[in-house]
């Protein structure tokens, strides 16, 4: 690691003004490894000026939303500065009639939805952390984690919902892909490489976002002791159901299926009534629909130990439930997605086992919340062909290497 | 590169090692090397770009498709990739120097999951053949392009094209979740597959869209979905286009996301009504709605709809009373382009894209452009999701009016870019509007984006002169990318 000189807290400051910038804090600490200096922007003319002052200098810059997803990646090969994006909190423009809103990399997503109220009837379809846990996640973040909670199975993640992006290339270039329109095909949608690249391509500094109307009224139906091997059967009778499921969830190792109906009141209630007609179920009190829904949001995060994203064939999530049962560990499954969240002791034994269990059943791992070194080994590896592509594109976009060094659990560069 | 309207250039054979080595990767019937056979490959569906190429080839496998490459790149010569050449924007314009590799004999579906809800295809299947595979099993394949009958999923891929249902739906970008890829030196990589979130960077992602620049696609994993338990299809008549317009916004503010919602204007409707009869309520404007859903919810959102309309001014409204009259509704919307011929001799379709809010100024816009330029504009449009289709009536046998309608053609792009909208939502850049790209990326911008394509194709080979501009194909206009030297020589250092 290179530590920068005293010169370094005056070329910063050019970059970000006097008051951006600060000597780094044992906080401030990415998986492990100290950084210098923290710099805190508030434009995006900042941002460029302080990536491209580092990159001509060979320092090493590690962008942070809210910090709340840090540890989903591996240690930093280098880390002299942290380049914190909470200052640029603007929401740029939000067009109701359109759907669409534009905001700075670091509004919270709980900013974003407080603005845009009840009143404008829209949300953005993704879950979010129940508070108070943590600092509260950032836009940019949730889009460079590729984060997304239950209501994926119905709206997404990031990439479903992202459709224009402003960002700083290493080498201080501004640029912009995709547009403010739902409809593009004009270029190529680089938004889709933002998207859990975790800061190794570019700083996300403008998200232009897709919204939906907000549901009225939602309701949980419930499928109790669930065997792992009815999963797949209980997933077709959800598909083929009269009902418009906005998430399905099954907890482990309570064995118990959450799904939810959103719409206006009356048609989510009869919708729910029928959904549970058909899988067996029951329509939830609202209170008990709340506990529920809260337990999908906080599962597998509360507690303590490694949180890993797993994905398999949507055919086999049966086996995945299964292979969280038998590895002792606390699991929210997607079961309509064949993806999920998986808590087990961040152990290099542990982490093995979950990760040989995934891939033989021709799944993939992609760390959350592991310690640095568990990262790597819990990350599943893209074939060799796509990697060395990978590793290209990286080179590309980066080519000395400057953003987020080495933070690819993956065998990123 | 291809030139526009006049005479092919008669194309320059390739060299007998070549052509040998091609015969023996794919057997001498699937090399095709005589100019009569070679002029079935010239242009794509906009023809009016022509180009021979010095030969087709047509592999049947992802090992021949790979074979085939490996051989083009060891001689430097540069390829394109064509499924059915129904492309609007000259994606598929063979490259005169260059060897089209056509995919159409790759037509199997090679898989049916639908525990996983996944088709796996070769990329010469047609599009709607994936649907029909499904369909009897309650399943269908969502992005339905209305040409679909012809068009292929490679094609689709490379288009990320959409349809009437992509409101609600999504584009192909949503449907893909694994593809097979030749890359332009004849490696061939796996990206994604059946599971969702693999692991790395999401390289599928920036594939489809990317107009086949980045590799040729030999294999796709669809996520296919049920289909709707119940839909409603409706029609409302205005008696002006704009009063359309404000039910379409009002549709959305009142939070109902329909299927599709396709607007029609008065010239658009009389070729319509003379070439098929689908028996709208006559009007100004007519506005096709499909909600779909479970049925009460579709029910209820088909009384949202029909009193949006009836508040921005309907002066008929009407829900199909069956399939046969759905069907008959759908046939003249998917009828509009081919319709258009029986009220003007020729004309010109032009792809854009505004945000939805802005709607009534860009029609204004395009009313005064036919005014200047004295021509008519038949105006289609997936107005929900704001994608215009103006289509520029002329006929070319009058001097000069080819070239006016062009001129209006491209204003009304203009007219797009200026609200805030795009050059394109479903037809490509293509080589059409590779000239206009800087029109709505700085070059930053594109300099962002040919650094995806060097990583992918660092030498060029793989459908060049297509999607990004360059100086010798637009011109040394300000803002035409050029690679910057310090990138050059950036990279060039790390090889
Ligand atoms: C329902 C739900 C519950 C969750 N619960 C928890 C929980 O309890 N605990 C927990 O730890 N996580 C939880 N998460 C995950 C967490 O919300 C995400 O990891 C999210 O990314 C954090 O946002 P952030 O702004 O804090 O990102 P950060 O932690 O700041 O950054 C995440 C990654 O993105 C990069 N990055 C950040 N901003 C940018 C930018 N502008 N440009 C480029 N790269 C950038 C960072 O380098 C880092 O690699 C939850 C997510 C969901 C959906
Ligand atoms: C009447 C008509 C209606 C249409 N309606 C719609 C519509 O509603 N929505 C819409 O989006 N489009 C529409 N189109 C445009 C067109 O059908 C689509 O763009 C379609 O996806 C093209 O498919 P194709 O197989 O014909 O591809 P081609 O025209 O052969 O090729 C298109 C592009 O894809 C590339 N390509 C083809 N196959 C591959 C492959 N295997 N790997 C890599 N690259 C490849 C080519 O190089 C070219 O750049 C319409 C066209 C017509 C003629």
């Amino acid at each position: 690691m290179v530590t920068p000189a005293a010169g370094v807290g005056a070329v910063l400051r050019r970059a970000a003004g006097d008051g951006a910038v600060r000597p780094a804090t044992a906080r401030d600490r990415v998986a492990g490894v100290q950084p210098s200096w923290v710099v805190r922007p508030q434009a995006v003319e900042q941002v460029a000026a302080v990536v491209q002052a580092a990159d001509a200098r060979g320092w090493s810059v590690v962008p942070r939303g809210g910090g709340g997803g840090m540890a989903g990646g591996a240690a930093p090969s280098r880390c002299d500065l942290v380049l914190d994006l909470t200052g640029l909190d603007r929401v740029i423009e939000h067009v109701p009639g359109d759907l669409v809103v534009a905001v700075e990399a670091g509004v919270t997503l709980a900013a974003l939805q407080d603005r845009l109220g009840p009143a404008g009837r829209q949300r953005l379809m993704l879950d979010a952390p129940p508070p108070p846990r943590g600092p509260a996640p950032t836009l940019g973040g949730l889009v460079a984690a590729a984060a997304a909670g239950p209501r994926r199975h119905r709206y997404g993640t990031p990439r479903d919902l992202l459709l224009g992006a402003r960002f700083v290339l290493a080498d201080g270039t501004v640029a912009r892909t995709g547009g403010r329109v739902v409809k593009n095909v004009a270029g190529y949608d680089l938004c889709k490489l933002l998207v859990g690249s975790r800061g190794t391509l570019a700083v996300v500094v403008e998200l232009t976002l897709k919204l939906h109307p907000a549901p009225a009224a939602a309701a949980m139906v419930t499928v109790e002791r669930v065997a792992a091997p009815d999963l797949v059967p209980l997933v077709a009778l959800v598909r083929r159901s009269p009902a418009v499921v906005t998430a399905a969830e099954a907890l482990w190792p309570e064995r118990s299926v959450l799904l939810r109906v959103e719409g206006p009141p009356r048609v989510a209630a009869g919708e729910a009534a029928l959904l549970a007609r058909a899988v067996g179920g029951r329509v939830l009190a609202p209170e008990a629909g709340e506990r529920g829904w809260s337990r999908c949001l906080r599962r597998p995060w509360a507690g303590r130990g490694a949180v890993v994203a797993v994905a398999v064939a949507p055919g086999r999530v049966g086996e995945l439930a299964a292979c969280a049962e038998a590895l002792a560990c606390p699991a929210a499954l997607r079961i309509g997605l064949g993806v999920g969240l998986v808590r087990t002791a961040d152990d290099p034994t542990a982490l093995d086992r979950l990760r040989d269990a995934v891939e033989a059943m021709g799944g993939c791992c992609d760390p959350q919340r592991v310690s640095p070194i568990g990262a790597e080994r819990v990350a599943s590896r893209p074939p060799a062909g796509a990697l060395r592509l990978m590793a290209e594109v990286r080179r590309r976009f980066d080519p000395h290497g400057t953003l987020a060094p080495g933070r690819l659990a993956w065998g990123g560069p | 590169m291809g030139s526009r309207g006049g005479a092919v250039a008669p194309a320059v054979a390739l060299p007998r090692d070549v052509a040998a080595a091609l015969a023996a990767a794919v057997g001498s019937a699937w090399l095709l090397t005589d100019p009569t056979a070679l002029h079935a490959y010239a242009c794509d569906g906009l023809t009016g770009w022509r180009a021979l190429p010095r030969a087709v080839v047509l592999p049947a496998s992802t090992d021949e498709t790979a074979a085939v490459v490996t051989i083009l790149a060891a001689h430097g010569i540069p390829f394109v990739a064509r499924g059915a050449g129904t492309g609007l924007s000259g994606g598929a314009l063979p490259v005169a120097e260059g060897v089209v590799i056509g995919l159409a004999r790759m037509r199997a579906i090679l898989r049916v999951d639908l525990d996983d809800e996944r088709v796996t295809a070769q990329p010469g299947v047609t599009n709607l053949a994936v649907s029909e595979a499904v369909a009897a099993l309650g399943y269908r394949y969502a992005p339905d392009p209305s040409s679909r009958q012809v068009c292929t999923i490679g094609g689709n891929v490379a288009e990320n094209s959409g349809g009437a249902h992509c409101l609600k739906l999504g584009f192909t970008t949503h449907h893909v979740v694994g593809a097979t890829l030749v890359l332009a030196d004849g490696q061939v990589v796996e990206l994604g597959g059946t599971a969702l979130d693999p692991a790395g960077y999401d390289l599928l992602g920036a594939v489809v869209g990317s107009e086949g620049t980045l590799g040729i696609v030999t294999e796709v994993v669809l996520r296919v979905i049920p289909l709707p338990p119940a839909v409603r299809t409706l029609v409302a008549a205005f008696e002006a286009i704009d009063a359309a317009g404000e039910a379409v916004s009002a549709i959305i503010a009142e939070g109902v996301t329909p299927a599709a919602m396709e607007l029609m204007d008065r010239t658009a409707l009389s070729a319509v009504e003379a070439a098929v009869h689908p028996g709208y309520p006559s009007g100004a404007a007519v506005l096709l709605v499909e909600v779909e859903g479970p049925d009460r919810r579709c029910a209820e959102e088909a009384e949202q709809v029909i009193a949006c309309c009836r508040a921005a001014g309907a002066t008929a409204c009407r829900i199909a009373a069956g399939e046969g009259e759905a069907a008959r509704y759908w046939r003249g919307r998917r009828a509009a382009f081919a319709a258009m011929g029986r009220i003007s001799p020729h004309y010109y379709v032009q792809d854009g894209v505004i945000p939805r809010t802005r709607l009534a100024e860009v029609l204004q816009a395009i009313r005064r452009l036919e005014e200047e330029h004295g021509l008519r504009v038949a105006n289609v449009f997936h107005a929900g999701d704001g994608n215009l289709h103006p289509l520029v009536c002329f006929d070319g046998t009058r001097p000069g009016e080819a070239e006016r309608a062009e001129e209006v053609a491209t204003r009304i792009l203009d007219a797009c870019l200026a609200v805030g909208g795009s050059l394109t939502g479903e037809h490509g850049i293509g080589r059409d509007k590779v000239c206009q790209v800087p029109k709505q990326f700085t070059v930053a911008d594109q300099m962002a984006m040919h650094r995806l394509r060097t990583a992918f194709d660092p030498a060029g080979l793989c459908n060049p002169g297509k999607l990004l501009p360059t100086p010798r194909l637009c011109g040394e206009a300000p803002g035409i990318y050029r690679p910057h030297p310090t990138e050059l020589r950036g990279v060039a250092d790390r090889w």
